[in-house]
């Protein structure tokens, strides 16, 4: 099998680190710099994950978008799938920072939470008594 | 008009300023107001929706928003006055505000003492000189962020993205995420100004190809951008004739840079250093105005906002100081030097009589060094010396000196040394 050369981004030091299956069918990591070098190319070369985060519409709120982000890195392959069943949903303020707006999103075991509070709008009138 | 007095004003309802703010309370400052013009708290942090704020600080990868709602929380759980909605449209050198809002109207705020808190500012498409037309869909990263991840926008449907900074690269990733189709991310310079990670996670993980040493020489359409003609630069980064390239799109998303925001300070007088474009500011984060103290990137711009909420702690410190009478008002300078490889350095002076003191400093390097040994003398006394892995230009650089006895010299000098 061919090397697969990749930059390891787990720190700043930017390792070129090579990836690749030897005959055994193990995976084998090259030019790592540390033991999480090791991981990284592996978790890479077999299910890579990143941490979904995106804005979800929400009614009634100060802004009429809420950030949102996973609990935990999501397979990247599945990021897509999750991106539409958020973009589909639609929330109402208040909404408090953490609290879990979908639970294992897609099938993945991800639950994805609020990430800050958002408070209802109000008018100045309102705002001004109290 | 309404008239107030205060003892300490935060401008800015960032990163900075709420630290600031916090810090204000613990240190026994009761009177303290935070001046925030947006309708929320947590500045630009609010439109950071990715992830890997906090790492420093917290220990965790949080996103934008939940590292400014740590501070929020915070912030209502010690009690901080603050006003939304509200903007300081002058400051004068006697330490009075004039803000303005839609709920007070125009008010003038006495200050015992102000912390300028108000971040930075993007560079503009004036500042970078792309030529051609002026039509819309010409847009700084920054603004399209908050277009797309606040307010709900999409600002274009085929994008060009001019720079390589952080913010540019994010902004790629979030575009594709929003069904924008991103034709490519132009770099002037031949190396991107980004981490790698953001390289890797944001355009390699999207097929989105990066064009070094290539830069945006013109914009077409009038009332709508319809296209950009790039070009390859040479080394002087001159267009080379023969290489340019037509391409259509409907939105040039600019991420070229930062600069410190310093409106304010300028109108009050405050130096404002040359290289940082920031107050030139002592070991308290004192700037030259007496009392007006400044946080965070302000003072120079940080790529990470755990050090700017620690700068805003120090500056909130020395402003307390300040208050309290504790804070040597007599003492003449003596400069902190960047030396050997060092570009900057803040703060850029310490009171000569001081002692027994933490002296925090920051500084970015000139040129990328594997192994280095980052070295604080005051005259010939060697007072730190620290071993640093992988520095490089685009990191801030952190040290934190004790100077207990009083030193000997006319002065401080920072500089590192390649191993």
């Amino acid at each position: 099998m061919e090397k697969k050369e990749m930059v390891c981004i787990v720190c700043p030091r930017g390792c070129h680190i090579k990836v690749f299956q030897d005959e055994e069918q193990e995976w084998q990591v090259e030019d790592y710099g540390c033991k999480r070098g090791i991981e990284y190319g592996i978790s890479e070369m077999t299910e890579p994950k990143r941490m979904l985060t995106t804005t979800v519409k929400v009614k009634g709120g100060i802004y009429p978008r809420i950030p949102v982000i996973g609990d935990k890195e999501t397979s990247r392959a599945k990021l897509k799938d999750c991106l539409n069943i958020l973009h589909h949903l639609e929330l109402k303020a208040p909404i408090e920072a953490g609290e879990v707006l979908i639970a294992n999103i897609g099938g993945t075991d991800t639950n994805i939470l609020a990430a800050i509070s958002m408070k209802e709008r109000r008018t100045l009138h309102e705002t001004q008594n109290g | 008009m309404r008239e107030r007095n205060v003892d300490c004003v935060v401008i800015g309802g960032g990163p900075a300023g709420m630290a600031a703010a916090i810090e204000l309370k613990k240190q026994g400052i009761e009177d303290v107001l935070l001046i925030e013009r947006d309708v929320a708290l947590g500045g630009i942090l609010q439109q950071c929706i990715h992830d890997g704020f906090g790492v420093q600080r917290f220990g965790v990868r949080l996103s934008g928003g939940q590292y400014a709602q740590r501070f929020i929380d915070e912030l209502e759980a010690v009690g901080v006055e603050y006003l939304l909605n509200t903007t300081v449209i002058e400051m004068t050198a006697n330490k009075e505000l004039y803000t303005i809002s839609e709920a007070d109207g125009m008010q003038c705020l006495r200050c015992k003492s102000i912390i300028l808190a108000m971040g930075c500012r993007e560079r503009t498409r004036n500042q970078v000189f792309v030529s051609g037309t002026r039509p819309a869909g010409v847009l700084t990263a920054g603004a399209v962020q908050r277009y797309i991840n606040m307010e709900g926008y999409l600002p274009g449907k085929r994008a060009v993205i001019l720079g390589s900074g952080d913010i540019g690269l994010i902004m790629a990733r979030r575009m594709v995420f929003e069904d924008i189709e991103v034709e490519g991310v132009y770099e002037l310079k031949a190396s991107p100004g980004g981490l790698t990670r953001n390289i890797v996670q944001c355009l390699d993980d999207y097929q989105i190809p990066l064009h070094l040493s290539t830069t945006v020489v013109r914009v077409h359409g009038q009332r709508r951008l319809e296209g950009v003609t790039v070009a390859k630069v040479d080394e002087n980064y001159r267009p080379i004739p023969g290489t340019e390239r037509y391409i259509p799109c409907d939105l040039l998303v600019l991420s070229v840079g930062l600069i410190p925001e310093n409106e304010l300070s300028q109108q009050a007088e405050i130096e404002i250093d040359r290289i940082t474009q920031g107050p030139t500011i002592d070991e308290s984060y004192m700037t030259s105005l007496p009392g007006v103290f400044a946080a965070g990137n302000v003072c120079a711009v940080f790529d990470l906002v755990d050090y700017v909420s620690k700068t805003a702690e120090y500056a909130a410190r020395g402003a307390a100081a300040y208050l309290k009478g504790q804070l040597d008002m007599n003492s003449e300078y003596v400069p902190v030097e960047a030396g050997d490889n060092v570009f900057y350095v803040i703060p850029q002076r310490v009171r000569k009589e001081a002692k027994n003191f933490t002296l925090p400093l920051y500084m970015r390097v000139t040129r990328p060094m594997e192994k280095a040994s980052l070295m604080v003398n005051r005259g010939e006394a060697q007072l730190s010396k620290k071993r640093k892995n992988f520095v490089a230009p685009p990191e801030m650089l952190e040290v934190e000196v004790k100077v207990q006895e009083l030193g000997e010299g006319e002065g401080y000098s920072v500089g590192l040394e390649e191993l």
